[in-house]
């Protein structure tokens, strides 16, 4: 347990007027300080800015072990961004918003923000309710890219399941979708195998 | 005649990058900079000791350039006068700057009398730019004598490499005959008189210790101590001495204290309200500028992570799209500014128009329907193929409907660009699936050019590339912009073959809109995106 380090992650949140990300109690433990204004649970090769490596990562590497990734990265005058990236057993949850910018609106800014940590808390908790009750077959991902500044869309993906050939719900209205699906794969109305068709 | 001693700071400084400007400048080590003409680049990233030492020599032309515009900017330096050149983005001349914050410290004379006659100084190489150069300091009576030049070191002035007074006939109306960008103005009137800093420092100093405390404010804000602090900032992020790199603002033109921009403080931008040459002020945006770049985008695309060029690549953006007419990216130019930490102990980054308007990812998708909306976002997105921009995404371009109804289109954060090994014009794409493309946020090349865009891209030569280029980037960097410039003009003239060179008032047409979509415009991403991304 690294209380000190956790604590450091949320004084940065904190700063920022911003709520912590929802990373898992085990994951929140293992974070460590990678870079100026962000944090992992392991060493990664890029910074959290670069949205698409992470994305595609989980796809080609199913078997990576759990980790978590929060905190602020960009370049320039308004390519900055809060992030938070979790990769669990059922889940690959990627978020990307806007936040750091010179021109970035700090009110609404915040607002989508807290929205989609507060969806992306209610989603686990679907999604444990699901594998605790075996919904959820061992070695199937939800995965969910929630970028503003590259792609958004979500799917399911099993082990050794080719990525390229798995198209992405649209984004459009996806929070939604997402939990629906849940609740219906909990009530037994509804399979991850049927979900892809 | 002289008010510096012999072994003052400044002196040393001179006399030690003079007998350093021979060999450093002319033989560099890095090939891929042979066309410096300032600082060397380290023969190898990978060689710390080659990198310590490539930055610790002199470096030239360029450390005697920056102590020059350093004195300049003090008002203690002076040029031969010559012809001054129009200012194409009416920025402030920095030969005309007016002097530091240092009001009442005597303003050394460039060659002490102890010293042997030294050549007045005569611009060479690829920084060379006839400006003139006043000398409010210096009374008649008070001006040095200049040794006559021996006739056989005597040299023609040179000309600045992309000499304005030589349009290629073929391009578009000028742009520096065109108005200046909202909040620049059009021409740096007269110098204005040296004054103190816009805002003193207040410190409270404990009792005791005044004494201390003045002996270290004259320091801090001594002529010697300035210049070896530019010096120091140039050498930090290897920036080569240009016309173009040479500060345009110092802390003498703010009127307000920098304030830090935007949400977040890890962030570092700063809003500034800074005076024109002619006194009328403008709101910029100052970056100050860090000497590492993690992006992925830049190593994919060959960018040095330990030596990026950001400021060469975000002001070589901003020449090409001059040289294009291609109005979508805000004036930039490179200041040395107090952001807080005190005169002694400036910031050297970038100071640029504000954009206006809102982003392009909080836009209505109507407004991207707009036939001005189009033709504009369309040249964005050009530019980015010919640059090799990699990170255009919906948050660093603003759409803004001016006061004259007009759609202004303004690309902020060119940093990711000028890779040398982005070759292809469509290499900016993102592609999901493809690994050598992750990060970038571009699109494929566009459906449909008009034939203003299409004329200015097939007038311009690779020669005009390199000439453009040759003072801001390496060899294979051009070379790659060279090869894109190839590769769209081949896409122009398949879009020729096909009928899908427009004329500009056939943007709003409905044949023309339905060909923009997600995978070859950011018009067509970017109405994909309003129509979903509000409904996550």
């Amino acid at each position: 347990m690294n209380a000190s380090v956790t604590e450091s992650a949320q004084a940065l949140f904190d700063g920022e007027q911003l709520p912590f990300p929802p990373v898992p109690a085990p994951l929140a433990a293992l974070l460590q300080p990678q870079g100026p204004g962000w944090f992992a649970t392991r060493p990664v090769a890029s910074s959290p800015y670069d949205f698409d490596r992470f994305v595609g990562e989980v796809e080609t590497e199913p078997a990576l072990p759990g980790y978590a990734v929060v905190g602020f990265d960009g370049h320039g005058s308004n390519s900055w961004a809060v992030h938070f990236y979790l990769v669990d057993t059922a889940l690959a949850l990627f978020v990307q918003l806007p936040w750091g910018g010179a021109y970035v609106d700090a009110g609404p800014a915040r607002a989508d923000i807290v929205d989609v940590f507060d969806w992306a808390a209610a989603l686990q908790a679907r999604l444990r309710t699901a594998e605790a009750t075996g919904r959820i077959p061992p070695g199937t991902r939800l995965q969910v890219a929630a970028s503003r500044f590259s792609h958004a869309g979500w799917r399911w993906l099993d082990a050794g399941q080719d990525a390229t050939a798995t198209p992405w719900n649209p984004a459009a209205g996806m929070k939604a979708a997402m939990l629906l699906e849940l609740d219906e794969l909990i009530a037994g109305r509804r399979t991850t195998a049927a979900a892809r068709c | 005649m002289s008010t510096i001693g012999r072994g003052s700071g400044l002196d040393r400084l001179l006399r030690k990058l003079d007998t350093a400007v021979g060999g450093a400048a002319r033989t560099p080590r890095n090939p891929e900079r042979a066309n410096s003409g300032g600082l060397q680049t380290p023969t190898s990233p990978d060689s710390p000791l080659k990198r310590r030492n490539a930055i610790s020599r002199p470096g030239g032309m360029a450390g005697r350039n920056v102590a020059l515009a350093a004195l300049r900017m003090l008002g203690g330096a002076k040029r031969p006068q010559e012809p001054s050149l129009p200012n194409p983005w009416g920025l402030p001349d920095p030969a005309g700057m007016p002097a530091h914050a240092v009001g009442g410290l005597p303003s050394p004379p460039l060659t002490p009398p102890h010293t042997p006659p030294r050549m007045p100084w005569t611009p060479t190489g690829p920084t060379a730019m006839p400006m003139p150069m006043p000398m409010p300091w210096a009374q008649p009576a008070q001006r040095p004598a200049v040794p006559p030049k021996p006739p056989e070191l005597q040299q023609p002035p040179l000309q600045m490499p992309q000499a304005p007074t030589l349009p290629n006939p073929l391009d578009r109306p000028a742009h520096w005959k065109q108005p200046a960008p909202q909040g620049f103005a059009q021409r740096p009137a007269a110098v204005p008189a040296r004054q103190a800093d816009a805002y003193p420092i207040q410190v409270k100093v404990p009792q005791g210790q005044q004494k201390l405390f003045r002996k270290e404010q004259r320091e801090a804000t001594s002529v010697p101590k300035l210049a070896r602090n530019i010096d120091r900032l140039y050498k930090q992020l290897n920036l080569k001495v240009t016309a173009d790199t040479l500060p345009a603002f110092t802390n003498a033109q703010v009127l307000e204290k920098p304030k830090q921009l935007g949400a977040g403080a890890f962030n570092t931008v700063f809003s500034v309200k800074l005076k024109n040459p002619d006194g009328t002020p403008f709101d910029g945006v100052f970056k100050p500028l860090g000497a590492v770049e993690k992006g992925w985008v830049a190593a994919a695309t060959g960018i040095p992570k330990d030596d990026p060029q950001i400021a060469m690549r975000n002001i070589a953006t901003v020449s090409y799209a001059k040289k294009l007419g291609l109005d979508v990216v805000p004036s930039t130019r490179m200041a040395v500014l107090d952001t807080g930490r005190g005169v002694v102990d400036p910031d050297l980054g970038l100071i640029m128009e504000k954009a206006r308007g809102r982003p392009a990812s909080q836009v209505e998708a109507s407004l991207l329907r707009r036939p001005d909306v189009c033709a504009e976002v369309t040249k964005l997105q050009l530019l980015d193929h010919l640059t090799g921009q990699g990170d255009r995404h919906a948050n660093n371009y603003f759409i803004n409907i001016e006061p004259d109804g007009r759609a202004k289109v303004m690309g902020i954060d060119n940093d990711q660009c000028f890779g040398k090994n982005l070759k292809d014009p469509a290499g900016i794409q993102q592609m999901d699936h493809d690994r050598l493309r992750y990060g970038f946020r571009g699109t494929g090349l566009p459906p449909v050019v008009d034939t203003e865009m299409a004329r200015a891209i097939n007038a311009m030569t690779s020669r005009d590339i390199r000439a453009m280029l040759g003072n801001k980037l390496s060899e294979p960097e051009i070379q790659a912009a060279i090869e894109r410039h190839e590769g769209v003009k081949n896409h122009i003239a398949q879009l020729r073959a096909t009928g899908h060179i427009i004329d500009p008032s056939q943007w709003g047409q409905g044949d023309v809109q339905r060909l923009l979509n997600g995978q070859n415009s950011y018009l067509g991403r970017e109405r994909d995106r309003a129509m979903a991304k509000n409904h996550w």
